[in-house]
């Protein structure tokens, strides 16, 4: 009780001061007339940025509303931020976020997950606690189909939370591998927040990134089936049954044709027979035929309604984008990123700390904020300072994509976790006990792809660069 | 969606401290009623079309991307129209349904710290929050409206005006008005008599 009592004046104490502020700019008051137009400007965007987040804007008006009002304060024509909205999603590269999120839905709802599930038994159900490391493999292949680790969790953990649960593993604990492992989806390609990362750092080749992105993915589900091994012994979890040979054939014959859909994009983009919207495109068609004539899980009806849930999905996305643009542009004019790498330089200027450093920052504003927005607004800051410390531009994206996927698990924020509680129907809290050992193994990957570049580069820079 | 709630008149508010005739109080039910009924109606259809629109255009995307593949890989003659034919559909498709969006709640936000505070903290900050919503959706359909009439810019594959970029925006913008209206009218007409009904 009395905890809640200190949260709540914290919490209100916090939107008075930030409106305090806010107030003082707009109104220009005597004690704010000295300070410096760019410093000024710099305070009222995030200051209000942060009051309305806190009060309940969503996340792409918070962002557009504060380019704006900064604008008026600056005396910008407000004209110039509507400009940046339109042309922010003018960009012929992002035709492929509607394909890929659209190709993924088609899967996911097409009873892709299952298939994947029982190809996973195939190759990992016979290990020592099977079924987790089931569910990890699972990921990976999923990851390679859908970009999405909220679709993931919620398909792959209907299925397999409540069967590991019968077997005699602990809810929390299959909650907790169900949702770390479906951060495999973002660093696996393809996957469409990277086609974001590419947009705000301007223009790095969506190919090298789909190709860096692999072996880090890979590491990621490596270390939690670690982890999930060691635990399993601990704890005496069970294997998977044997599944006859005759089974195994139609299985494996059934998942291939849906996981083609990975080997077409990786290939076409890399082998640079397709743009990245082509590829995506091509996806889309072949997770049609593959679910209307060959699963036979969809009809036209419901590939209606996948579409019509798709378009709500992909406003969402490029809602935020338009209005980041515009966010991005202000930032850019008020010389932000400037002074941040500045600012940071100035506390250390041995690379490895200041690298460590960055990490620690990303991981704290993941646990607070999503993916997307983090990604457009953190980009343009600090991939200047990243590439003058000597990290290629390819290197940095998978580092942010990493850091950032691991908040999606965090609390308070997290909108795979909270799915993943959900469907296991369990609470954040219990879940929290379980999910910690899997919280190392992403950040010991973490490290290892921040200052070993032969993890990302081998591949990244050999393909599509 | 609004919920049609059948209430008796002696359910409305203020009801046992203002003694208004039994007539007028049966009115001002029926009214509440026909109102939600109509706000219902409007709401769905604005719905519906820009949801339809948005499903044809996606379809069309695919359509036209895929068309463009084939094109260039069986024909090798590529349409030169497809790219950015596809471009303008996607902005299209997705600020309209970002302006019905507001309404349906798809938008991304933060709810932590709002929890942390007193429910009528909250509902005050609920009602800052459309008001901002809908002075922004007034500021970017004013304001993409000008650009629109005002860039005389073609775009360069298909050759028409630069408009049909920044009109979507504009519409978006009055789309965002108009869910705000509907929020608002939810909050104050329908929920309003609808806690008195629970009551």
């Amino acid at each position: 009780m009395r905890s809640r009592t200190i949260l709540r004046l914290l919490v209100l104490g916090a939107l008075l001061f930030l409106l305090g502020i806010d107030v003082s700019f707009l109104m220009d008051f005597p004690f704010v007339r000295d300070i410096q137009r760019d410093t000024a400007g710099t305070i009222l965007l995030l200051s209000n940025f942060f009051l309305t987040l806190m009060i309940g804007l969503p996340i792409s008006l918070s962002l557009g509303f504060s380019a704006l009002l900064t604008a008026f304060y600056l005396k910008i024509p407000a004209m110039i931020v509507f400009q940046k909205i339109s042309a922010g999603i003018n960009a012929f590269s992002l035709t492929a976020i509607p394909f890929f999120i659209l190709a993924g839905q088609i899967m996911s709802e097409g009873g892709i997950a299952s298939q994947i599930v029982e190809f996973s038994k195939l190759i990992v159900g016979r290990v020592r606690g099977g079924l987790a490391m089931v569910n990890i493999i699972a990921s990976m292949f999923f990851g390679g189909v859908s970009g999405s680790s909220v679709a993931d969790t919620s398909s792959i953990g209907a299925i397999l939370i409540p069967a590991m649960e019968k077997e005699g593993y602990d809810r929390e604990f299959s909650v907790a591998v169900t949702v770390t492992s479906s951060t495999q989806g973002i660093i696996i390609p393809p996957s469409h927040n990277m086609i974001i990362y590419s947009l705000a750092a301007g223009g790095v080749s969506i190919g090298a990134l789909f190709m860096a992105g692999y072996i880090p993915g890979v590491m990621v589900g490596i270390a939690q089936m670690i982890v999930a091994y060691i635990i399993a012994r601990k704890k005496n979890y069970p294997r998977a049954e044997k599944v006859p040979l005759k089974e195994a054939l139609r299985i494996a014959r059934n998942s291939i044709l849906g996981l083609l859909v990975a080997i077409i994009i990786i290939v076409g983009i890399v082998a640079g027979i397709f743009t990245a919207t082509e590829a995506s495109v091509v996806a889309v068609v072949y997770a049609m035929v593959i679910t209307l004539f060959v699963y036979r899980s969809l009809n036209l009806k419901s590939l209606v309604t996948v579409f019509k849930n798709a378009t709500l999905t992909i406003a969402q996305v490029l809602f935020l984008i338009a209005n980041a643009s515009a966010f991005s542009y202000i930032m850019a004019y008020l010389r932000i990123p400037y002074t941040v790498a500045h600012g940071l330089l100035q506390i250390t200027d041995n690379k490895y700390l200041l690298m460590l450093l960055i990490n620690g920052v990303l991981l704290v504003l993941g646990m607070i904020m999503d993916m997307a927005p983090l990604i457009l607004i953190v980009t343009p800051v600090l991939l200047p300072i990243v590439t003058q410390l000597g990290w290629s531009p390819i290197q940095f994206g998978i580092i942010l994509l990493l850091n950032l996927s691991i908040g999606l698990c965090t609390p308070p924020v997290g909108n795979t976790l909270f799915v993943g509680c959900a469907v296991g129907k369990t609470t954040i809290e219990k879940v929290m006990k379980a999910i910690w050992p899997f919280y190392i193994a992403m950040i010991v990957v973490l490290l290892l792809v921040t200052y070993v570049p032969w993890f990302t580069m081998f591949l990244g820079s050999k393909f599509g660069g | 969606m609004i919920e049609i709630v059948k209430y008796s008149p002696s359910q409305l508010p203020l009801a046992g401290v203002l003694d208004l005739p039994q007539s007028i109080k049966e009115a001002t039910v029926q009214m509440v009623e026909k109102i939600t009924r109509v706000v219902n109606k409007i709401n769905e259809i604005v719905e519906n079309t820009t949801l339809g629109f948005a499903t044809i255009g996606l379809f069309f995307m695919v359509g036209i991307t895929f068309y463009q593949v084939v094109a260039r890989y069986v024909f090798n003659r590529p349409p030169t129209w497809s790219e950015e034919t596809t471009l303008l559909i996607m902005i299209w498709i997705s600020l309209l349904m970002a302006g019905v969006g507001v309404k349906k709640g798809i938008h991304m936000k933060v709810e932590l710290f709002l929890n942390a505070l007193p429910f009528w903290i909250k509902k005050v900050a609920g009602i800052i929050v459309l008001l901002i919503i809908g002075y922004y959706g007034y500021a970017m359909a004013k304001y993409s409206y000008t650009l629109a009439i005002r860039l005389p810019n073609r775009l360069p594959a298909t050759g028409i005006s630069v408009a049909w970029m920044y009109m979507p925006a504009s519409i978006c913008g009055i789309l965002i008005i108009f869910s705000v209206v509907m929020k608002l009218v939810e909050q104050f007409i329908t929920k309003k008599l609808g806690g008195a009904a629970e009551r």
